[in-house]
């Protein structure tokens, strides 16, 4: 009998998260796991398979979640990739990150309920998915039996690579961009700490004239961070892949100075496209770039600002485009799945 | 000797950030600053050269009553991600000091003020002016806030006041220090310096940050009456102001419609410096304020300084040698501020120079060069040694107070 997938984030404001969401549910796919992916309401993403009616009003999607999505599946076991599943009988679940009980600051003050729910789904589901051992071992300490997390690391989109030149100038001349530039992804999320990216970007450009390019833009579940403001700083707010392609292609360095990850893709992403990156000291970053990337710690302005000066100096180790692809991942996900290693071999 | 300072927020241009600058540049020590919020482009370019780490989560700046104890809370849940440092001082205005409770190196505090709401009648008073429902809720609110504060302060092992003004808060407030020593912050008497050659011009000026604490309507008022009066003179308002100050200085601005007042915000240190030099006087208008760099910094430059009689000015301006103490209204300050203009630019009322002698007895580096020694006494010796020099201050009562290097070394 085939896996239900909960399709609900299908239909949310596209996260970083959901991209990896909609990464497993692919690979799982081409590595022959049965699926089924539901959705509430209609949906016209190609993944989507049924649509189940949507409880109206502003709790809808909580509500379809927790009751009409288990009614429907009948006792079928369900794959929730996002955090949080139906509460009364979770089956599989996907835990990114426990950001929202390790930082309550980081976010809005109605997301404490969201993080109490993560753990307990963790606690009731069947089998826990998590992206990395820093996450397995907090999960482990928040009372998840060790025995039935498994750990499938997420793998760079196969789309990062370097952007021809002529993308580059083109992403260079709307930002009105003429020499060096550093980029920061997801700024206007407060565990990222673009306070931190500032200041060193600050201290560098007295030594290194340069800009600052901070892609993102902020979520209702976010705490408030301040517009950046400064000499040669650029928010673009959401950018298409392509957009963020070139800008990663294009920058000398990626600055990543996050208080907190589950795994933490842009470093491996911005790599992928021929540009080092500079990351926390962390321990989802650690385990994630593998010793490919410079760490410094986090908060420490004075240390980021000499990183961020060897980036532009080119004096960072030169890239390597990350080995972990998504058929591994999705053979993983297989193993992983219930049933998923049967499926794979009725194949 | 490796030691570390915490301060809760760098991010504008005060007496403190200058002061955390003076420690940062000068010290024979080797400083990391740590802070629970930094504005890099908001605070001194020079602070970039020190070392510092930003702590999360971090904390507002506002000054609500829940932001503030939202941020006592946070403060008092960090632990210093220390390195190998042998000391910790804390720059406190009355929440830094939450940071001792989760970290247990030998501590100074460096006291610029109990928590001002709290503790300073004037600033309880203007609150209660201003909001007498925050003023019940605060009312409420101190028992209990003083009692954790109460519990910190045992765990320093040295005080150190920012002046006489704040050594007498300390003691008010009923916070637990055997010993306090006033060591007053310094100029630099580099920066801010005389400058003979240069001609004053037929303007006042109010420098420092704008923000209502300050009170700068007053100066524009006493110039109103001023100019009524018959005063040929203008006015220059310089300094930075912050987010949470935007509408004070929207109102300030409407209070100078038509009159001959010029803004000039965040004014780099070489533009406040020639604004110093060339004015005819400061203005002071802060009403209890708790030291004040700004009458250092105009006194340096040869500037007298016209101030409240309260507060730390008390300490710093001589009256009728190196400016006037007057009452916080506008009459008092427009006569001064007449005398002075009919004095003229170059007068003879005050002498440049007897300004810039009484400046130089709060010298930076004699400021920097003490805080050094009570560092180095905390580590090496688990105590400090009083200072050399006899004590000269009235002692608070219940207390001992001793005064500064700084305060000594033009005596």
């Amino acid at each position: 009998m085939s896996l239900i997938v909960d399709g609900r984030f299908l239909t949310a404001k596209a996260t970083g998260l959901h991209r990896v969401a909609r990464g497993f549910v692919s690979a799982a796919k081409d590595a022959g796991v049965e699926l089924e992916v539901w959705t509430p309401g209609a949906c016209d993403d190609p993944l989507a398979d049924r649509a189940i009616r949507l409880p109206a009003g502003r709790v809808g999607g909580r509500l379809w979640e927790q009751v009409v999505l288990p009614a429907a599946a009948r006792g079928r076991t369900i794959w929730s990739l996002t955090n949080t599943a139906p509460l009364a009988r979770p089956g599989v679940v996907v835990i990114h990150d426990l950001a929202a009980s390790i930082g309550p600051a980081w976010f809005a003050g109605s997301m404490h309920l969201y993080a109490r729910s993560v753990l307990a789904t963790a606690r009731r589901a069947v089998r826990v998915i998590t992206v990395s051992g820093a996450v397995r071992a907090e999960l482990v300490a928040r009372g998840v039996a060790p025995d039935r997390i498994t750990v499938v690391a997420p793998a760079v989109d196969e789309k990062f690579v370097p952007a021809p030149a002529d993308e580059v100038d083109r992403v260079r001349r709307s930002l009105g961009l003429s020499g060096d530039f550093a980029v920061m992804v997801g700024w206007a999320d407060p565990r990222k700490d673009v306070a931190t990216a500032l200041a060193a970007h600050a201290r560098a450009a007295a030594e290194h004239p340069h800009a600052l390019v901070l892609i993102g833009s902020g979520h209702p579940t976010f705490a408030p961070v301040s517009m950046p403001t400064g000499n040669d700083i650029m928010v673009t707010g959401h950018s298409s892949d392509a957009d963020l392609i070139a800008l990663l292609t294009g920058a000398k360095v990626l600055l990543y100075p996050s208080r907190y990850e589950g795994f933490g893709l842009p470093p491996l992403e911005a790599m992928a496209c021929g540009t080092p990156a500079i990351a926390s000291d962390i321990a989802a970053l650690r385990e994630s770039t593998a010793g490919s990337t410079r760490l410094v710690a986090p908060g420490d302005v004075t240390a980021w600002a000499d990183a961020l000066l060897d980036g532009l100096r080119g004096k960072l180790r030169p890239p390597t485009r990350p080995q972990r692809t998504w058929r591994s991942v999705g053979q993983e996900l297989a193993d992983a799945l219930p049933g998923g290693s049967d499926a794979r071999r009725l194949r | 000797m490796k030691l570390a300072l915490y301060h809760p927020w760098i991010y504008v241009t005060g007496g403190i950030e200058r002061t955390l600058l003076n420690i940062a540049s000068r010290s024979r020590h080797d400083w990391t600053l740590y802070t629970h919020h930094y504005d890099s482009a908001g605070t001194f370019p020079g602070l970039r050269d020190a070392r510092i780490v930003v702590l999360e989560p971090q904390v507002s700046v506002r000054r609500a009553l829940p932001a503030l104890a939202q941020a006592a809370w946070r403060i008092g849940r960090t632990q210093l991600p220390l390195r190998d440092e042998e000391a910790l001082l804390v720059s406190s205005e009355g929440l830094g000091d939450f940071v001792v409770a989760k970290n247990d190196l030998p501590t100074v505090c460096y006291c610029h003020t109990p928590l001002k709401i709290l503790h300073d009648p004037v600033t309880r008073q203007a609150l209660r002016s201003r909001s007498f429902r925050k003023y019940a809720a605060l009312r409420f609110l101190a028992p209990g806030f003083n009692a954790v504060d109460r519990r910190m302060w045992k765990r320093y092992r040295y005080v150190l006041a920012n002046s006489q003004e704040t050594a007498h808060r300390i003691e008010r407030a009923g916070l637990p220090a055997k010993e306090i020593e006033v060591l007053h912050p310094g100029v630099d008497l580099d920066q801010f310096t005389l400058h003979p050659t240069l001609p004053r011009e037929r303007f006042f000026l109010v420098a420092g940050r704008i923000m209502w604490e300050k009170r700068i309507e007053l100066a524009i008022q006493a110039l109103r009456v001023a100019r009524q009066n018959g005063t040929d003179a203008s006015l220059v308002i310089a300094g930075g102001v912050d987010s949470k100050s935007r509408p004070y200085l929207e109102t300030l601005r409407q209070h100078a419609a038509g009159l001959p007042v010029e803004f000039l915000i965040h004014p780099s240190d070489e533009e406040l410096a020639a604004l110093y030099a060339r004015c005819m006087a400061v203005v002071f208008t802060a009403p209890n304020e708790d030291w004040g760099i700004v009458p250092l910094e105009a006194m340096a430059s040869g500037a007298p300084v016209v101030a409240v009689d309260a507060g730390g000015p008390r300490e710093s301006v001589i009256h009728n040698v190196t400016g006037w103490l007057l009452p916080p209204t506008p009459w008092a300050f427009a006569e001064q501020m007449k005398i002075i203009a009919d004095d003229g630019p170059n007068g003879r009322l005050i002498s440049r120079r007897a300004t810039r002698r009484r400046a130089q007895q709060f010298a930076a580096d004699a400021f920097v060069q003490r805080l050094d020694d009570v560092m180095e006494d905390v580590v090496l010796n688990g105590a400090v040694a009083r200072p050399i020099l006899p004590v000269a201050h009235l002692p608070v009562p219940g207390l001992q107070i001793a005064r500064s290097a700084a305060d000594e070394s033009g005596a």
